[in-house]
Formats: C-alpha cells, structure tokens, sequence
C-alpha cells in the first residue's frame, strides 16, 4: 500500500484508504509487523480527517454566519 | 296587300312584340322541362303548364338561380321570334324560383356544389379576436335584428367603433348590395365583418342563399359572423362565414365577452397568480434552507462515517491480535501435550543403552547388558537379568 503524508491525504482517498484497512483486519491477515503498521496508518488517517471536517465545519459556520448578516443589513 | 319577305316578316312580329310587350314588367310563371346547356354557354329549356309550353332561352351568365327539370320559375323577358330557324321563344334576362318547394330544391343544389369546392371547409374557419375594437356591421338600418345586436352588445361590452353599412336584405337587388358592402368592408380598418337579419320566409332569406353573396363571405380577408334568422333557419351565408350565430342576439354574445364574465375570469386569474408566485416563493425559501443546511448535513454524516471506520479498525485490530494470540495459545497446548517430562510423571520410564539411544524392545536388550532408567526426578542405572517374557509380536500389537 502506498503511504501517504497526512498533509496529502483528501477526504476521498483517506475513506477508501480506511476502508481497506478495515478489511485487511476483518478478513485476516497473519503478518504482525504489517497488521500493526496498518493499525498506525489507520489512526493518522482518521485523526487527518477529523481535523479536516472539524476544520470545514467551522468554515461552514462563518460563511453561514458572514451571508446572514449580509442579509439582514441588506433587509434593514 | 303587302308583299313581305320572310326576313321582314318575321322583324315586323319581333317589333310588334316588343313595342306591345317591353312598357310592362311582367313574367312568365311555369315549370321547367328538358334544361339543357349546350356549348357551356346556351341555356334552353321548355317552360309548361297544364295546356300550353313555350321555350326559353337565355345565356349562363344571365341564369343566376340553379335550375333543373320539374322546377316551377318565373323568368323575367321578351318573346321574339328567332328568325334563323322561326322559332318562338322567351328570351329571359334572368329567372326567380317561384314557390318553396322549388327554392328548397335550388338551395339543396346549390349548397352540394359549393361544400364541393370546399366553402364550407371547418378546417379553414377561422377564430373571431376575443376583444375586438372596430367591426364592420352589414344589416338593415331599420331590422329589429340590427337594434337588438347593438343592443346586446352593449350590454355585454363596451367601447367598440361599429361601422353600419346599410343594406336591403331581401329582394333582388339585395344580394348585390350586400356584397358590394363586404367588398367595401375589406380595407383593413376592421377586425371582424358582422352580418345580420331577422327572421323571415325561405324566400325573404334567399338573399344569404345567393351564391354571389356565399362567395364574398368565403373571399372575406377580415373574420366574419354572420347570423340569419332564427334559430332554426341556417343559410349558406352562415355555412360559409366562419363564425354562425343563430339569431341577431346570439351574433353579439358571440362577438363580445360579458363584462361580468371577464371581470370573473379577472379576479380569478389574479388569485391563481398570487397563489402560483406564493407557491414558486415557498419552493425557493426551501431550497435556499436546504442549499445552506446541507453542507453542515454533509459534514456531519462525514463525521459519522469516520466515527464507524475508526471503530471498525480498533475492534478490527483487537479481534485479529486476539485471533492470532489463540492461534498461538493452542499451538502450545499442542506443545505440551507431546512433552515427556509430563509422561515419566505418571511412572513411566525411559530406558537408554550404553550409548544413550533409547531402547523401545525388549528384543533389543542382551542379558547382562547395563542399561539406564530415566523416571521424573532423576536417572539411575540397572542390568538386565534375563529376557523372559518376550512376547510374541501379535500379542504386543493387542497391547498397544
């Protein structure tokens, strides 16, 4: 598997990423070493998503926010 | 006495004739017999009543009725003495259908020839405007027919120019006014040619049965309505405008909307457009509600999403380092099973010759021969005295 930076891992990819992992665990593999780097790369990646949602939801309130008060300014 | 030659003869005969005859207006009133056109431009027929026939002639052009045998008609004319052959004839200048059945009969005629040519056509009718302001009016100044129309339609609408022209509705010279006026109501002032007359006898109508006027209605650039009579009365005129009314009222509820019915329609079509924008409004706030809650929406089932991954790969890890540490837990059951400490516990021994390997037959021991004995705590030595009891190799293979 291709390793990848957290800085490059996009929200798309990173999910198909975990996704495979999860499979690797619930379908079996035997190789320890590989089980526990593939334990690793899931938690960076899902702790790297979950800065980016966390990050995307608060632009999403600032926009919202910022549109709102153009809108009442515009209603008064 | 007088000599007279034939020619002269016959001119004196032809003069006195028409000297007597040509101060009165008169016609001759008869039945129609052996019509024929010869050359498609001669007419002839014989003209009879009970005791006596005269024959009439005249040219296409002057019969302005449809004729046929059995037909009773007056023809209007002067007799003379045709001086080629001597014959006496009638030479008519035009005829009128006398009595109704006769009337009924040209009118059937004449109605198949025109639907023939297609004047009748309802593919070709067109629409009346739905709110015209100018029309041509062609009626009889002094008709009921004309006072009710305009009265109706100004009860019904208001504010439209209405052009009379006056015309004679019934008679012969009706049908030549009538269209003179259609002609004259093409100038493109108008928007609807309207025509109308009361009611009155299949011939007092004869007018709108006249084929010149059904022509000048059918060539009508401008849409027309023509209503004639009563209801039951339909003339070809009717047939062949594009709009028929039935009566004179009738014509003005069809030309003109009721101001009461339009003002209806108005305040309904006002509601159904405050309702239809309200709708159209109520359809944008929602997705304007939905365009800014669905990012939010969006990120949340991310979030979720990520939760489950996570999850499934930390139970997932657990249960697969839990699967491979039983794999291993069993393996060293396995192990110990085959260890021999545990089987020299139980009182076994291990007995080894002199060289250490181990001695699993009594075969393979001598008399005398210095073994050592292996039991759980410790090892000792030992001879073999004798071999007895060797036994035989079926019974050993019981044993074990």
């Amino acid at each position: 598997m291709a390793k990848k930076a957290t800085t490059e891992i996009d929200l798309t990819n990173g999910f198909e990423e975990l996704e495979d992992i999860a499979g690797w665990f619930e379908h079996g593999g035997t190789d320890l070493d590989e089980g526990l780097k593939k334990f690793e790369r899931a938690m960076l990646i899902a702790d790297a998503l979950k800065k980016k949602l966390s990050v995307a939801e608060n632009r999403v309130k600032e926009i919202k926010k910022s549109y709102a008060s153009t809108s009442s300014s515009v209603g008064d | 006495m007088r000599i007279l030659q034939v020619s002269d003869f016959v001119e004196v005969v032809n003069g006195i004739l028409r000297e007597t005859l040509s101060g009165e207006v008169f016609a001759v009133e008869g039945e129609v017999s052996g019509f024929r056109v010869s050359q498609g431009q001669w007419v002839s027929f014989d003209l009879k009543d009970d005791k006596s026939l005269v024959n009439v002639f005249m040219t296409v052009w002057q019969l302005n009725v449809p004729v046929e045998d059995g037909m009773r008609v007056r023809v209007f004319g002067l007799p003379r003495v045709y001086p080629k052959y001597g014959k006496f004839s009638l030479s008519a200048e035009r005829i009128e259908l006398a009595g109704e059945g006769a009337l009924r009969k040209a009118l059937a005629m004449l109605r198949v020839r025109l639907e023939k040519e297609g004047i009748f056509e309802p593919s070709r009718k067109r629409a009346l405007p739905k709110f015209p302001s100018r029309i041509a009016l062609i009626a009889s100044r002094e008709s009921a027919a004309y006072g009710d129309f305009i009265r109706v339609l100004a009860e019904r609408w208001g504010g439209i120019d209405i052009d009379l022209y006056h015309v004679l509705v019934q008679g012969e010279r009706a049908p030549q006014d009538i269209v003179r006026a259609i002609e004259q109501a093409q100038d493109g002032k108008y928007e609807v040619l309207v025509m109308t007359r009361g009611g009155g006898s299949l011939e007092e109508l004869m007018s709108f049965n006249d084929e010149r006027v059904v022509r000048a209605i059918y060539a009508s650039k401008i849409p027309t309505l023509v209503a004639i009579g009563h209801e039951r009365d339909i003339t070809l005129a009717e047939e062949a405008a594009d709009v028929r009314g039935s009566t004179p009222t009738d014509c003005a509820r069809r030309l003109v909307p009721d101001r009461r019915d339009v003002l209806y329609e108005l305040s309904n079509l006002e509601q159904s457009v405050e309702s239809a924008f309200l709708m159209r409004m109520d359809k944008i706030s929602a997705l304007i509600e939905r365009s800014l809650s669905a990012p939010g929406a969006w990120l949340v089932g991310r979030s979720a999403d990520l939760d489950l991954l996570t999850t499934r790969c930390s139970s997932g890890v657990r249960q697969w380092l839990g699967g491979l540490t039983e794999r291993l837990t069993a393996q060293m059951r396995l192990m110990e099973s085959f260890d021999p400490n545990r089987v020299l516990a139980r009182g076994y021994a291990l007995v080894r010759d002199a060289s250490g390997k181990a001695i699993v037959s009594v075969r393979e021991l001598q008399d005398g021969e210095k073994v050592t004995l292996r039991l759980a705590d410790g090892e000792t030595g030992a001879r073999i005295e004798s071999k007895e009891n060797v036994w035989p190799k079926k019974q050993q293979q019981k044993l074990i």
